[in-house]
């Protein structure tokens, strides 16, 4: 019994080892991905910053556009709160409780 | 007592079970198991003398459980690779055969249980304790934050007195003292 259950821990670290190289293996083009991601987000980024004066010149004059752009900018808000709130479920904490 | 417990480390591990299900990490599998066991040892848990109640012994052993519960992830899935796994995978396996070496001696407060002496126990006296201590040191190393790093520093504190505690209520059997001059290292063999 106390040999079965040495041989249960042991193999299922093993396995749980096996397993995060397999997953980090599996990110690794992933990774190129996101690198690529980020170059064209700097790009957006520059598009969005000219944009935005643009923008700020036509709200100005027109305030019913502004109106509709806070309402907007209020939605993407709850979005991104909802996105930390999510990753905020995701992290898990470690080790068993002391005995 | 004995019973609360193992209703306290049954949920664990249905909860340890829940995660396995959700991310589908197989460390969860070991955490399982690992809780079940000792929920089933605590339920068969027989004869305990000398129980130390005083509260700072409860408050360092309450302590001691909640502390490794608030560590938190901070790495991504491409750095948990290497070292880190390995080494809190290691600390989890000294503490996983440590409980089944313990066996139904285990306990939350310091008492006088039936001393065991085999499996790890033969190289040093606080095996669970050390694998506790190896599995976050890693995962701090891999998870680096100020958060982190206070709580390791306050958990190695607090294991240091738990241990203090333990054996001034165990050295009082005649059979742990003869333990003690045989296996004279706490954490590492021939170290410390």
């Amino acid at each position: 019994m106390k040999n079965s259950l040495y041989l249960l821990i042991l193999v299922v670290s093993i396995g749980a080892y096996a397993q995060s190289i397999i997953l980090t293996t599996k990110k690794v083009p992933e990774l190129d991905r996101e690198e690529k991601f980020e170059v064209e987000m700097e790009e957006s980024m520059l598009d969005l910053s000219i944009d935005i004066v643009r923008l700020k010149e036509i709200t100005e004059e027109n305030p019913l556009l502004r109106l509709k752009l806070q309402h907007e900018i209020r939605k993407l808000q709850q979005i991104q709160s909802e996105i930390s709130r999510i990753e905020e479920l995701a992290k898990s904490e470690t080790g068993a409780p002391g005995v | 007592m004995n019973k609360l417990a193992s209703i306290l480390f049954l949920f664990f591990g249905i909860h340890y079970g829940i995660k396995f299900y959700q991310f589908g990490d197989l460390i969860f599998v070991l955490k399982t198991l690992m809780a079940f066991l000792v929920s089933l040892y605590f339920l068969k848990q027989v004869r305990e003398e000398n129980i130390d109640l005083r509260p700072v012994t409860v408050l360092i052993c309450v302590m001691h459980f909640l502390i490794p519960l608030a560590f938190f992830k901070t790495h991504i899935a491409s750095v948990n690779l290497g070292y880190g796994t390995a080494g809190i995978l290691i600390g989890l396996i000294i503490s996983g055969l440590a409980v089944i070496d313990l066996n139904t001696s285990i306990g939350l407060l310091p008492a006088l249980r039936e001393v065991r002496t085999g499996g790890v126990y033969r190289f040093i006296r606080h095996p669970m304790y050390a694998g506790y201590l190896i599995t976050l040191t890693f995962f701090t190393s891999i998870s680096i934050s100020l958060w982190n790093l206070s709580l390791l520093l306050m958990f190695y504190i607090v294991t240091i007195v738990r241990i203090r505690n333990e054996e001034k209520v165990l050295i009082r059997s005649s059979e742990y003292k003869r333990y003690t001059s045989k296996v004279r290292y706490k954490f590492i063999p021939g170290v410390i």
